[in-house]
């Protein structure tokens, strides 16, 4: 080196020249690496920040009723929220601070810690006291009780408080793995550098949050109108530079949306004429109901979960046309759940939540250019139900405690000893489906008592701790029940179809099936009356006769003949096992043996022969299994979304000829004198016919099924107490007009309220009276 | 600007002594007439000026229809830093040489005045926190960068013929001289332009023929002193290294707060990608992007983003272009004065270039500091043009008859 340049001088230049050029190279590599490297991915982000995107409200889908009627629908409203520092006042120390310093600015600087807290303090009242002004305009503005404003506040902080340190746990959890996983060793100062990183604040600490939802238009402007207003503060007195705020700090009127429900509280007319006589009347009344098809069409909430998000991931990940519809084109999904959305949170409103839910509008402002960019919201789908809403506003008038048919009566258990738990004028709790044989398209669907909207917005517990009534459960679908002798009409083709049962083979009713025993498996002819049921030629009965009758011991006999195998598939080809789909809630699919193992042994096998025994299903399996009979052995599974396609209908195989006995079996029992559902017998008046409704052909059969005591704590000494006892009452009915075949199933169930001719039948009959109103019998 | 014969240059005031040999090679002669290579770092200066007066306009007004108000004030800035310059190549090294220390001591005093309590806002104009700022009336005046010229003078004339600074003791006076104005400077808060004095000096010291393991010693104490600074630093020096230690650990948590700067500037670089963008759209990008101080510290990022990688080197080629121009100016001439006013001067400006580009790609924290010629500021600006002058200073005065070699010792 001194060879080539002699002079030192010049070396040290070259020297600093070298340093030069080796400082400028990280510069020239870092440049490159952030035009190059990460060009494509920085100019994006650039190129971000000139877009400023806005989303447009957007409508959720109506439900409909199958006659077009309205039973849910959006109505458009208003949130009315505040930031979270306003309503943890932190807005008064923040503000008072950046004015302190302000009037300050010179001096500031200087100041100590101790100093500039002090001059903060002197500003704070002001402040505080502006806020305490807010909330109480806030309050008048909004027609809400300053109190109850408070304790929004209070369970707002409260929430976003718990939120944020399971979200600083979760962060330091995640953290602290992730530093384990990449081999680093958690010491004490990584560990309070970790708890720093987490403790960052969480966008809720900075969101506005709801304090009164779903305002009203005209409340919407007065808050508005509040918002928008400045005031001048005078922190450090009158003589004092003002510090200008807004009169209520952090306020904002958020687009929001109210779901309507117009048919759930109706006025339904009843004619009493033609109920059984010791209640009927001539004079016609009108009876409120509440919560029409509330089971049915479910409920939403305001506050999505993670599961909602999650849920819609799964579907839209397994739909691609779908997902391919709700993206923008940066591919964000525009149905995706925001704060404030309302979400299904039961029947038709969860299960219809992809089809329900619309889909935002986006409105893209280039910055730089103006230019506007418009992706129209689209509103969700309409989802249209096979229910009559007014049907199903008939029938559960007719179930209502009030009208007096749902209600414990002396003529319901008539000379036999009254149920000790449920004493004369008791509620009875209990169950409808009205099925449109055709097309298995349930018409109506009732399960009593109702559910009350107001209380599960107000005062859900009430509804959920209610162990008697149980008003959240949709019982014509997931409530147990033994089907009882109403199965009855079910066994003779099936035995025929497996070979038990020959053509007009006839059985003798013995009284007591078991010959040396007269105690166990007796009719119940023998039972209450000590006599037997006569064949048509005085001797053993063929199944019409014994479906008429109701006769234990043929259908005892038919149990044994079945086995266990041959009830099974009776009970299975009829629709237990499987699930409805119905979207509406928690299904139970019937069950058949011991609880768990599905085994029979022969006593069960007997039992279950007249519905009794280890089997259980729900309403609508009844008029189903009915409505299968009557389409002379096709099964077509009930549905409740009009315009979704039907299911594949399954034919069983029946023999025609033992389809025909079962259903002669159902005429009789309602239309000859000996049928069990033809009559009821009433103190003082005598016999009287359960169904009146003229010009319709009718098919049916009653069932009266031991039922397992309910038992709860109710007067909460740690035991339970029987507190409804006594057999369900049942009754299955086909009609259709006089001459034709059947065209409706109905299935009844009245809980623990005993014969199944006097308290279902009634009902049965009235519910063919509102077929008849509503014009879909003649 | 032509070099002139007729300006002479006077003799060494005293007889030097050399405690080393002379090196052998390093015979006085007439040397023929170089060219002046000096131009080179003017016309590096007039390029970076150019692009700073239009990415100025580019970080301020959305539309490129006429010069926004900045840019403007930056090309006046740009004439009397160019006045300044020839004014200062005028004078003889005698006269500069007479003015330095009346000049720095001058400095100093405007430093210590602006610290002084008391003194009415309408004087002293705090920006950003710092007492930086002499109100004139016309324009604000920043003592600290005009204090960057008479320290370079100085220094030279320190240096000039003296050999102590060999020995360790030697850098003592040296170290009390830089301690002054970059203690006051720290003081008003600059941190930015307090940082670059120890570079310059040290670049001069390097040429001056300092021992090298007295400097790389200085430089390893420094180094192992620092730690202790750091509890000394403001909250929000203090904040700034915490997030360039983040941002180089890939946590980008901090884009909307402490780096919100840095992160902003740096997607403003990569968004320039290789070929930047057109000029309607690199104004919408910087405007959006709401870069903070686009036509001051951050006027780099505005560059790169307009004229991509590709502009991005020019940049730093003019600097380098600059830097040449002194340091061969340096080579060239054979008066020590000259020889270190030049290094002097390019350590300035090498040093600013590289802590202000270093913090905008994301290298080093975000410190308020300009880039020389390209940011707008009228004392930056002043002073950058008086260093160009002086370098032109040098390079006009060619030494007439033998000179005696400086700074040549046996290493």
């Amino acid at each position: 080196m001194r060879r080539v340049v002699p002079s030192m001088f010049h070396r040290r230049l070259l020297l600093l020249g070298a340093v030069v050029a080796l400082c400028a190279a990280p510069l020239a590599a870092q440049l490159a690496r952030l035009t190059l490297g990460q060009g494509e991915q920085l100019r994006a982000e650039a190129e971000s920040k000139l877009q400023q995107s806005r989303w447009t409200p957007t409508r959720r889908g109506r439900i409909l009723d199958r006659q077009g009627r309205v039973l849910a629908v959006d109505r458009p409203s208003y949130d009315v929220a505040v930031a979270y520092p306003v309503i943890t006042s932190e807005w008064a120390v923040r503000r008072a601070g950046s004015y302190a310093r302000r009037r300050h600015r010179e001096a500031w600087p200087k100041l100590s810690a101790f100093e500039r807290d002090g001059l903060i303090a002197t500003y704070l009242p002001a402040y505080e006291r502006h806020l305490d002004e807010a909330w109480e305009r806030l309050a008048e503005a909004t027609e809400t009780d300053p109190e109850v404003l408070r304790q929004r506040r209070e369970r707002v902080v409260a929430s976003v408080e718990r939120a944020f340190e399971s979200i600083v746990a979760r962060r330091a959890d995640a953290e602290r793995r992730e530093r384990i996983a990449r081999g680093s060793e958690i010491t004490a100062e990584i560990e309070e550098r970790i708890s720093e990183l987490s403790e960052r604040p969480i966008r809720e600490q900075r969101d506005p949050h709801v304090l009164v939802p779903r305002v009203p238009d005209d409340v919407s402007f007065d808050v508005q109108r509040l918002a928008d207003e400045r005031v001048e503060l005078f922190p450090g007195g009158p003589d004092q530079a003002p510090d200008t705020v807004e009169r209520a700090p952090g306020l904002v009127v958020m687009d929001a949306r109210d779901r309507l429900y117009p048919m759930d509280r109706l006025v339904v007319p009843v004619d009493p004429s033609t109920f059984p006589s010791p209640i009927a009347s001539d004079r016609v009344f009108e009876v409120e109901v509440f919560g029409v098809a509330a089971h049915i069409i479910g409920w939403l909430s305001g506050d999505h979960t993670a599961e909602d998000v999650e849920r819609r991931e799964a579907i839209l990940s397994d739909r691609p046309t779908l997902d391919a519809r709700v993206r923008t084109p940066a591919g964000v999904d525009r149905g995706r759940y925001r704060p404030g959305d309302l979400v299904g949170r039961a029947g038709i409103e969860r299960s219809g939540e992809p089809t329900l839910r619309g889909l935002r509008g986006l409105r893209t402002t280039r910055l730089d250019t103006g230019e506007t960019l418009t992706l129209e919201s689209e509103a969700g789908r309409d989802i249209r139900l096979t229910i009559d809403a007014a049907l199903q506003a008939r029938v559960q008038a007719l179930m209502t405690p009030e009208v007096g048919l749902a209600q414990v009566q002396p003529f319901h258990h008539g000379t036999a000893p009254a149920n000790p738990t449920m004493p004369d004028g008791t509620p009875i709790n209990g169950a409808a489906v009205v099925l449109h044989i055709d097309t298995a398209e349930i018409l109506a669907m009732v399960s009593m008592p109702a559910l009350d909207r107001d209380l599960l917005r107000t005062d859900p517990t009430v509804i959920y701790e209610d162990v008697i009534n149980r008003p959240a459960v949709n019982r014509c679908i997931s409530v147990p029940y033994q089907p009882g002798s109403i199965v009855k009409a079910l066994l003779v083709p099936s035995a025929r179809a497996l070979g038990h049962l020959a053509a007009g083979e006839a059985i003798e009713c013995t009284g007591h099936y078991l010959p040396d025993r007269r105690d166990v498996y007796r009719c119940w002819i023998y039972k209450r009356f000590g006599v037997l049921h006569q064949g048509e030629g005085g001797y053993g009965l063929r199944a019409a006769r014994a479906i008429e009758v109701s006769c234990n011991i043929f259908f005892y006999e038919l149990g044994k003949r079945l086995g266990a195998e041959g009830l099974t598939k009776t009970y299975e080809w009829f629709g237990l096992g499987e699930p409805f789909g119905l979207g509406v809630g928690p299904e139970f699919t019937g069950s058949i043996g011991a609880l768990g193992t599905g085994r029979l042994d022969r006593s069960d096998q007997i039992f279950m022969g007249i519905g009794q025994g280890p089997v259980a299903w729900t309403p609508l399996h009844a008029a189903e299994a009915l409505a299968t009979l009557a389409r002379d052995g096709v099964r077509l599974k009930p549905r409740l979304l009009l315009e979704a396609p039907t299911a594949d209908p399954v034919e069983l195989d029946l023999p025609r000829d033992a389809i025909d006995d079962a259903l002669e079996g159902l005429r009789r029992s309602l239309n000859e004198s000996d049928g069990t559902g033809h009559h009821i017998t009433l103190p003082d008046i005598g016999r009287e016919v359960i169904f009146n409704a003229p010009g319709l052909s009718i098919w049916g059969k009653t069932g009266t099924a031991t039922a397992s005591p309910l038992v709860a704590d109710l007067d909460g000494d740690g035991e339970n107490e029987r507190v409804r006892e006594g057999d369900h009452s049942w009754f299955v009915l086909l009609a259709g007009p006089e001459g034709g075949g059947p065209e409706y199933a109905v299935a009844v169930v009245m809980e623990y309220a005993g014969s199944g001719g006097r308290v279902s039948g009634p009902v049965a009959n009235q519910i063919l009276h509102a077929l008849i109103a509503e014009g879909y019998l003649p | 600007m032509k070099p002139s014969a007729s300006v002479s240059d006077a003799a060494p005031a005293s007889a030097p002594t050399y405690r080393g040999s002379i090196a052998a090679s390093a015979k006085p002669i007439d040397p023929p007439k170089p060219t002046n290579v000096a131009t080179l770092s003017v016309i590096a200066a007039l390029g970076l000026c150019l692009i700073g007066v239009y990415a100025i306009d580019l970080g301020e007004s959305a539309a490129p229809s006429s010069l926004s108000r900045t840019a403007t004030r930056q090309c006046v800035y740009i004439a009397v830093g160019l006045i300044a310059a020839i004014a200062v190549v005028i004078p003889s090294p005698r006269l500069l040489r007479r003015l330095a220390w009346p000049g720095f001591l001058g400095c100093i005093g405007l430093l210590v005045f602006l610290l002084v309590p008391f003194v009415p806002e309408s004087i002293v104009t705090p920006r950003n926190g710092a007492r930086g700022w002499i109100n004139f009336g016309v324009a604000d005046f920043q003592p600290a960068e005009v204090t960057k010229i008479a320290f370079v003078l100085v220094i030279a004339g320190y240096l000039r013929f003296r050999t102590e600074h060999r020995t360790f003791r030697g850098l003592l006076p040296l170290g009390l001289v830089t301690f002054v104005p970059v203690a006051l400077i720290t003081l008003q808060p600059d941190l930015g332009t307090s940082s670059l004095f120890i570079p310059a000096l040290f670049a001069m010291l390097v040429a001056a023929g300092a021992r090298l393991r007295h400097l790389a010693l200085i430089v390893a104490m420094a180094a192992l002193a620092a730690p202790a600074v750091y509890p000394v630093l403001k909250p929000h020096q203090k904040q700034r290294f915490v997030a360039l230690f983040r941002q180089i650990q890939g946590d980008r948590t901090t884009a909307y707060d402490i780096n919100f700067q840095s992160f902003t500037a740096q997607t403003l670089v990569g968004a320039g990608r290789i070929e930047g963008v057109p000029d309607v759209k690199a104004r919408a990008l910087v405007r959006y992007s709401r870069l903070p101080e686009a036509h001051n510290d951050m006027v780099f990022a505005v560059i790169v983003t307009r004229f991509g990688f590709a502009g991005g080197l020019v940049v730093l080629a003019l600097f380098g272009l600059w830097v040449v121009g002194a340091l061969v100016t340096a080579a060239q001439s054979r008066e020590p004065q000259h020889r270190l006013i030049c290094v002097g001067c390019a350590g300035f400006i090498v040093a600013q270039m590289f802590i202000n580009v270093g913090m905008t790609v994301g290298l080093l924290p975000i410190i308020g500091i300009t880039l020389p010629f390209v940011s707008f500021g009228g004392s930056s600006m002043l002073t950058c043009w008086l260093m160009t002058g002086l370098v032109m200073h040098a390079a006009v005065r060619r030494p007439r008859g033998p000179m005696r070699p400086s700074f040549e010792f046996d290493e």
